[in-house]
């Protein structure tokens, strides 16, 4: 408990400092945090349960596309995000279903999970009434829109929920990894033999965790759909659900904090690179890829924690 | 005709398609029976594969390339075992996400190397055949050709060699083989150089087929696991039942939906379908 009280000032001056930023700082922090979200819900499916999810983008440009095109035919803001929340839902739902209770485990998880966000992509670069075809869907509004006199706190205040949206979705998650649901996670991910000859129904509890997976990455997609602007077919596919396993796996697969500090850090990193050399970003993530399998087993939280202990044990010596 | 298409046409396209995922689904099915690692940098292998016969096509003959390929591609798949997935024989998964890293690198470099550019090889047989009153790409029936024939010398090798017998072994039970004195780690670096080859050669066959840009491994590869999926664990006749399963439902689909969305079609029938089967096409009980 005393940890908290030292978390919550120090997060208050984080946030209270990164106002101050410039307009294009903000906006790479806005959309970091988003990323944080998204890398978020893909540690409840690899870190807590060890779903090898290698097709998350498929749920986060679900949603994205859902709440575009929500907006694009009604004009309506607000409405898309608990729309985009439901459809990833049913779509992780539904692949959940087929992929768990078929008894599928392991890398044919990993193989389904990507081929869907492949196919994804591939449909929606060419549907052109919704999806909007290789462009997508361009010019989304901002979530918030302040009046004409406000204008130039517009990106501040936007930032500012995402903000606090981040913050209730990181609060929220660790109350589902410690609850009871959260231990059966753990349970299965250690051994999945051992919980179901316990009575528990595993292929229900995976699928169940698949799709709250997929409704936070729902969450995490309508949100960027209203802070990029742009919603692409990209949104789907590959790369960034490579990315969202990067992060995930550079800050610490099953600790929360690292897959959000990952993401930002390396959403950030990414920003200031791309601005110097254009194209090595993505070969630096690969690198960045297989360096985290081979010396992080536990990301850079626990190469922190490790260095802690170590920290305190020389101090008592 | 039927439905309106040149059967004759659809079913020879159809089993230039199934050659394909042949030669790059083979060695990524052995591997992942013996190790349980599944190589996601194998398209960037067949990449690699294309590349060469673009760019040696300039100095040698294609027939060459057909052979340097392979050796190439060989290596690369020695330095991947050798260097990073031996590591991982515990822990597949994590092999498995290593060679993500992997093949984001390798695209990336080849867009650095070579450029984020289309090259064409030449086709080394320009001109067409009659086959049952239908004038075919004599190309694509050597294509079709070699597939056939890599398959049944991959068969024969398989069911009927000492190696053949030691692979099956290993993916059977590998500390039983082991106690048995199958050197197991030659034999996992064995099929993985051996499939490694087998991409190069399918990139360098495929070559004056397709435009050569460095993400072009990602087409194909989604059809591989397919196949892999479907065939079974280190089966390969399942595979080869697969493989024509998912070749021509895949070129069906083409012919008569959009390709982005007969791509979601194809994912929706293999899911169907393994949900009915679980454990393969092919494999009994």
């Amino acid at each position: 408990m005393n940890r908290k009280i030292f978390q919550l000032p120090l997060v208050l001056v984080a946030f209270v400092l990164s106002m101050f930023l410039g307009p294009f700082a903000v906006a790479v922090l806005t959309i970091g945090l988003i990323f944080g979200i998204f890398a978020m819900s893909e540690d409840l499916c690899w870190g807590y349960n060890g779903i090898p999810n290698f097709g998350h983008a498929a749920y986060f440009g679900f949603g994205a596309f859902a709440t575009a095109i929500v907006w694009k035919f009604t004009g309506l803001v607000w409405v898309g995000i608990p729309i985009a929340i439901v459809a990833s839902a049913a779509l992780a739902g539904v692949m959940g279903f087929f992929t768990f209770y078929s008894e599928i485990r392991g890398t044919y998880v990993a193989l389904i999970t990507l081929a869907v966000s492949l196919a994804l992509q591939m449909y929606s670069s060419q549907e052109y009434k919704y999806f909007g075809g290789q462009t997508g869907i361009t010019s989304i509004p901002l979530l918030i829109q302040l009046p004409r006199d406000l204008m130039s706190y517009e990106l501040q205040a936007n930032y500012a929920l995402v903000f606090i949206s981040t913050i209730v979705v990181y609060l929220l998650c660790c109350r589902l990894v410690n609850s009871k649901f959260g231990f059966l996670s753990r349970a299965i991910k250690s051994n999945e033999h051992r919980a179901k000859a316990l009575g528990y129904d595993t292929s229900k509890h995976l699928a169940i965790t698949f799709m709250l997976s997929g409704a936070l990455a729902g969450f995490g997609g309508a949100l960027y759909a209203h802070f990029n602007r742009i919603v692409a077919p990209e949104t789907l596919g590959f790369l960034l659900s490579a990315q969202v396993f990067v992060w995930t796996c550079f800050g610490g697969p099953g600790t929360l904090i690292g897959p959000l500090v990952g993401a930002v850090f390396l959403h950030v990193l990414q920003n200031i690179i791309s601005t110097i050399y254009s194209r090595v970003w993505l070969l630096l993530l690969g690198i960045i890829f297989v360096i985290s399998v081979f010396f992080l087993d536990q990301g850079i939280v626990g190469l922190s924690r490790r260095l802690w202990r170590s920290l305190l044990a020389l101090m008592r010596i | 005709m039927v439905f309106g298409f040149p059967i004759v046409g659809l079913i020879l396209d159809g089993f230039y398609v199934v050659s394909i995922i042949l030669l790059v689904a083979l060695g990524l099915a052995i591997y992942f029976g013996l190790v349980g690692v599944f190589n996601i940098a194998h398209g960037e292998f067949l990449v690699m594969g294309s590349y060469m016969v673009v760019f040696l096509q300039q100095y040698v003959g294609f027939w060459w390339c057909l052979a340097v390929a392979p050796a190439i591609t060989a290596l690369m798949g020695l330095v991947l075992e050798r260097g990073m997935i031996r590591h991982f024989y515990a822990k597949p998964i994590l092999g498995f996400i290593g060679t993500w890293g992997v093949s984001l690198i390798l695209q990336q470099s080849y867009g650095l190397v070579f450029g984020n550019v289309y090259y064409f090889a030449k086709n080394p047989l320009p001109f067409t055949v009659l086959v049952f009153g239908f004038s075919y790409s004599a190309y694509q029936l050597f294509v079709i050709a070699t597939g056939g024939l890599a398959f049944l010398a991959f068969v024969f090798v398989f069911l009927k060699t000492g190696l053949g017998a030691r692979i099956r072994a290993a993916i059977h039970n590998p500390q039983m083989a082991a106690a048995l004195g199958i050197n197991v780690e030659r034999i996992y670096v064995t099929a993985f150089v051996f499939g490694s080859a087998l991409a190069g050669f399918g990139g360098a066959i495929l070559g004056p087929m397709i435009p050569v840009f460095p993400y072009i491994g990602f087409y194909y590869v989604p059809q591989a696991f397919y196949t892999v999926m479907l065939g079974g664990l280190g089966q390969v006749l399942g595979i080869g039942i697969s493989s024509l399963v998912v070749g021509q439902i895949a070129n069906t689909l083409n012919y008569s939906l959009p390709a982005g969305i007969a791509q979601t079609a194809l994912l929706v029938v293999v899911i169907v379908i393994m949900r009915v089967r679980p454990q393969g096409i092919w494999s009994r009980g």
